[in-house]
């Protein structure tokens, strides 16, 4: 708010990179990118595959995963939270499979059904061990992008040093793109045909647990920065916003990364005027980009679609 | 009388319907370990009794609060789950943070009338993105629930942290949206609750037909003139209205199992809509009920994921046990059936060498069985004991041998003509060869019933050879 009574207007689109903002915003748009770019990537799969409410039920039982680790270890210490973690969503998926194959349940119902469950058992050991556990409610909910400059620095190269966050963001990043990288081919097979894959010997089902704990890796690294719900986002949003304009899935991929930046720059702009939390607006910044493509989109846009309505009329 | 008769028949199957009885299981066994507990000594059956007899007005409230929610989720969820829209829930009850938001702003105070209404409309603003998504583009259902659920939800967060740096006082507790504090309902709620939960009933009940023709076929629907888009509409009003109100109770997250969990465990339980309905509502409420008990006796607990929680547990039950499709019930009777298949096999080898020695008093010495079956004294007791068991053999320990008795006895030859009758209907009706037919019929040997085999004789003009030679033996009536 304070910014709007600035006197000059040009001043406005250089505001996060004044002198007094200009540290926190470096790490913040690189943090938002990293994450958007590898639950963009990833998300790319998650579309075609239907999986996005797997990815909600995810970031929602992360929060159990979390609790049990702890109980069971009794230390807050990186490893057993993300352990905890991983292990949780795959957990997760593995149930919502088992529900959906043994009873006349429709995959929706299953999911809603298993991370509610979950999600709610979480809660029940939180308030159970409250004097024990701590965990930060808003964390969980907003994640704690605005305060990325303040962790502790690791040292990647000499003279490169990186907040701690970030650092295992950008192993993330670099894990998801070597991994669809690598699992390209099958991945692609078994998405868009899984009869057809198994037929030319590519192991469908190991391909879709690859895939889920390679979900389940992505959510549980972004939760920490972007909260439970926004991950969602994340992974959701690039993509479709991408198919706007393409629809091939390798151009799809690149574009992908590009959605990634202009959300994340443009969410810090959002939350610096309105003066709210970084990640939510990094979020409505993907919700405006998307808007704009539904809108001018080249491919099945609104009004390329009315175009093309218009030209088969005559 | 005869009416009478009719009558007992129909309570006769409704009894024995697998649902019937799960439900009267699941009834006891909850009821007795509550009577259990309100009748020890001590804080811990006092404290029960205290709130089963509803001593305390805030008990009474709150649970009158979360039965209406469970009653009123439980019933249209069960829409839901048959619509395969059960996600619907979960984006209803983020979308609707906004208008909550932009409530409170309107007066600035908590009004429960106001934050209805900002919650309502951002709720129906939500469910026209869906829609308009849906017929503008070819995104992906799941993808564009997921897209109208994090934007407005983003929003909404913006606006609660854009809410917390205003300088009023009586913003505190709007965050208990987020995961719902049942103890805090005040009589405002339940008077809204009442209102809503009558007409949710009422719209069921007056749009019983409708509502289940468009539910299950939405294009017969439009062809015999059900007006489609004003049901729908209507049904995804009073579905917002039950979920803004209950996530006072529940919270954001849990809003979505309180509405899907209960219908899909009445699901599992019936394949009648009505009775699912019914279910439904019932299993809503007891999950409330124990809910609101579970944190009533341990009162730093919360109610809602403890409401979560019990639905949970009785949906683990219906899908591990009930009678149809259940994993453990699908697991024991494999299991059984693999059990008697075994039995019938060693009854089966009894038979053939008795047979094949042509021995007048059917009895059998042990170590002849043994070396057929090829194994030692000890295990073949283990053997012998299920056939005993059955009433097929008797074992005469002084003489170290076995005899048939009657029973048994028609049981083998009932197997092996199944066997013999099928072995001749591959080689002769079904033109198989006759090295290949053995394999066959020494699986379908165990289910053959009565009427195929007096079909299969009579097609094969009732013989009285199999096609390897052996008399087809003519059981005992």
């Amino acid at each position: 708010m304070h910014f709007l009574n600035m006197d000059s207007l040009m001043q406005w689109w250089a505001l996060p990179w004044s002198e007094a903002y200009c540290y926190d915003s470096i790490w913040i748009v690189l943090m938002g990118f990293l994450v958007a770019g590898s639950c963009g990537l990833i998300g790319n799969f998650v579309i075609l595959k239907r999986f996005a409410f797997v990815g909600d039920a995810i970031s929602h039982t992360v929060l159990p995963g979390m609790v049990i680790a702890f109980l069971i270890t009794s230390s807050r210490g990186i490893v057993p939270m993300f352990v905890g973690a991983i292990v949780a969503g795959f957990v997760t998926s593995l149930l919502i499979e088992f529900i959906k194959n043994n009873s006349r349940l429709k995959p929706d119902a299953a999911i809603g059904i298993t991370f509610t469950t979950l999600f709610a058992i979480g809660v029940i050991l939180v308030s159970i061990f409250a004097e024990k556990v701590d965990l930060d409610q808003d964390c969980v909910l907003y994640g704690e992008l605005a305060f990325i400059g303040y962790e502790p620095f690791v040292t990647l190269l000499p003279g490169v040093e990186l907040p701690v966050p970030i650092f295992r963001m950008l192993f993330v990043f670099l894990a998801t793109i070597v991994g669809i990288w690598f699992f390209y081919h099958p991945l692609v097979i078994s998405t868009f045909d899984s009869v057809f894959a198994s037929i030319v010997g590519i192991k469908t089902r190991f391909m879709h647990y690859v895939f889920m704990v390679f979900v389940s890796l992505v959510i549980v690294f972004s939760f920490e920065s972007v909260g439970a719900i926004l991950v969602v986002a994340m992974l959701v949003f690039p993509g479709v916003t991408a198919s706007f304009y393409t629809s091939k899935l390798t151009v799809s991929m690149y574009l992908t990364v590009v959605v990634a930046v202009m959300s994340s720059v443009l969410g810090l702009y959002i939350a610096l005027w309105t003066n709210t939390s970084v990640a939510a607006s990094m979020v409505i910044a993907a919700f405006v980009l998307f808007l704009f493509s539904w809108v001018l989109g080249p491919n099945g846009g609104i009004i390329c679609r009315a175009f093309k309505t218009a030209g088969s009329k005559y | 009388m005869e009416a009478a008769l009719i009558f007992y028949q129909k309570l006769r199957t409704l009894v024995h319907s697998s649902m019937l009885r799960w439900l009267l299981g699941v009834g006891c066994f909850v009821g007795l370990i509550f009577i259990g507990f309100s009748y020890t000594q001590g804080s811990w059956g006092q404290k029960s009794l205290r709130f089963f007899t509803f001593q305390d007005r805030a008990v009474l409230l709150t649970v009158l609060a979360c039965a209406m929610l469970g009653m009123n989720c439980g019933v249209l969820g069960s829409y839901v789950v048959v619509r395969k829209i059960a996600l619907i829930g979960d984006v209803l009850s983020h979308a609707i943070l906004p208008g909550v938001a932009l409530g409170f702003v309107w007066s600035m105070s908590k009004n429960p009338l106001h934050l209805f209404v900002g919650a309502v409309i951002s709720g129906g603003l939500s469910v026209f993105f869906v829609h308009l998504l849906r017929k503008t583009t070819r995104i992906r259902e799941d993808s564009i629930l997921a897209i109208v659920l994090t934007a407005f939800y983003a929003v909404g967060i913006c606006l609660l942290t854009w809410i917390q740096q205003l300088p009023t006082s009586n913003k505190a507790g709007l965050n208990t949206f987020l995961l719902g504090q049942a103890s805090a309902i005040a009589m405002d709620d339940i008077m809204l609750l009442l209102v809503i939960t009558v007409l949710t009933l009422s719209v069921v009940m007056f749009f019983y037909k409708s509502l289940l023709v468009i539910s299950f076929d939405t294009l017969f629907a439009g062809a015999v003139r059900i007006p489609v888009s004003f049901l729908n509409f209507l049904f995804m009003l009073i579905l917002a209205f039950s979920i803004v109100v209950s996530i006072q109770a529940v919270g954001v997250v849990l809003v979505a199992g309180l509405l899907v969990i209960p219908a899909a465990t009445a699901y599992l339980l019936t394949h009648r809509f009505h009775i699912m309905l019914m279910v439904a509502g019932l299993l809503g409420v007891v999950s409330a009920y124990i809910g609101a008990y579970i944190s009533y006796m341990a009162p730093r607990l919360p109610t809602g994921p403890f409401i979560i929680f019990v639905s949970g547990v009785l949906f683990t039950f219906a899908f591990m046990f009930n009678t149809r499709s259940g994993v453990l019930t699908q697991w024991f009777r494999i299991r059984r059936k693999r059990k008697r298949i075994a039995c019938e096999n060693d009854l089966k080898s009894v038979y053939k060498i008795l047979e094949r020695t042509s021995i007048e008093d059917m009895s059998l010495e042990r170590s002849i069985l043994c070396q057929s079956w090829g194994v030692s004294g000890h295990d073949f007791k283990k053997r012998i004991n299920p056939l005993i068991q059955l009433k097929w053999i008797t074992w005469h320990d002084r003489e170290k041998k076995l005899s048939l008795t009657a029973k048994g006895l028609k049981r083998a030859q009932e197997i092996v003509r199944n066997h013999r009758l099928w072995e001749l209907y591959l080689t002769n009706a079904m033109g198989y060869p006759l090295d290949h037919v053995h394999e066959d019929a020494e699986r379908i040997e165990h289910v053959l019933d009565e009427e195929t085999i007096l079909m299969l004789e009579k097609r094969l003009n009732y013989p009285e050879k199999d096609p390897h030679g052996k008399t087809i033996p003519e059981p005992i009536k």
